[in-house]
């Protein structure tokens, strides 16, 4: 087993003793039942007492061969609207950005990952926007940005 | 093979049941018991009713045992209030 698929292993692991409350993060099952150790299907719920409360974000992860050395790659849906989330839907944010950029430290683990972008959701960094739509709404117009993130909390309900 | 069936059948493993405020409950299950018991006995533990058993994101249903689900000794469980958005639609 190489360096990467045993310590996802080991996430894996540890995510099922003891996780964070709501979140859900397990990889990706292929259609003939194998797993894709490389490849994790998340979910993330957006914080109470915050307008992205009651949406429950779906979040890929992407691990490279060279995982833990470098961070693995986040994924919301394209089009996703947020200040620092990328037209693609990759996340922006420093923790799983790679050294000298970002902070990435092969220690992180991945529920810190994960609750460090729920973190994100309702406290964006304005200094390093992503994309216009989100960041132009959040900067002008904020009545009409907070009334964006519940529609959009809106078209990610709890999976049931 | 029909003794090991049974042996396994029989094997314990923890579950622990986590709510939204991070309260844990602990049971002690078999592999087949099926979950309408852990529910009940929850709910009487807590004095609630109208929770979802989610794991792995999957709603657990009150026939599934342990095994139906590959749980593992120590597996987390979340305990989430049933809640509805919006406002009930009034009659007209």
């Amino acid at each position: 087993m190489s360096l990467a698929a045993a310590r996802l292993a080991q996430e894996r692991k540890a995510w099922r003793k003891d996780k964070p409350f709501g979140f859900i993060a397990k990889p990706e099952q292929q259609p003939d039942g194998a797993v894709n150790i490389k490849k994790w299907k998340c979910y993330i719920p957006g914080k109470a007492g915050t307008p992205w409360e009651g949406g429950l974000y779906p979040l890929e992860l992407r691990f490279a061969d060279s995982y833990p050395d470098t961070p693995p790659e986040c994924y919301f849906p394209a089009g996703f609207f947020h200040p620092n989330v990328y037209g693609t839907g990759k996340v922006c944010l420093s923790i799983v950005n790679p050294q000298p950029i970002g902070s990435w430290k092969p220690s992180i683990t991945l529920a810190q990952i994960l609750v460090g972008i729920q973190e994100l959701l309702d406290t964006p960094n304005i200094q390093s926007p992503a994309q216009m739509p989100a960041y132009q709404c959040y900067r002008t117009k904020r009545a009409e940005y907070t009334q964006l993130v519940r529609k959009q909390a809106a078209q990610y309900p709890p999976l049931d | 093979m029909a003794d090991e069936t049974v042996k396994q059948e029989q094997k314990h493993i923890t579950l622990i049941v986590k709510n939204q405020v991070g309260e844990e409950v602990q049971f002690k299950v078999k592999l087949n018991t099926v979950f309408e018991k852990v529910f009940k006995a929850y709910s009487d533990k807590k004095g609630v009713q109208n929770t979802k058993f989610l794991f792995d994101g999957h709603r657990i249903k009150a026939t599934d045992t342990p095994a139906d689900l590959d749980m593992e000794d120590g597996d987390t469980i979340d305990a989430m209030l049933e809640q509805l958005g919006g406002s009930q639609r009034l009659s007209q």
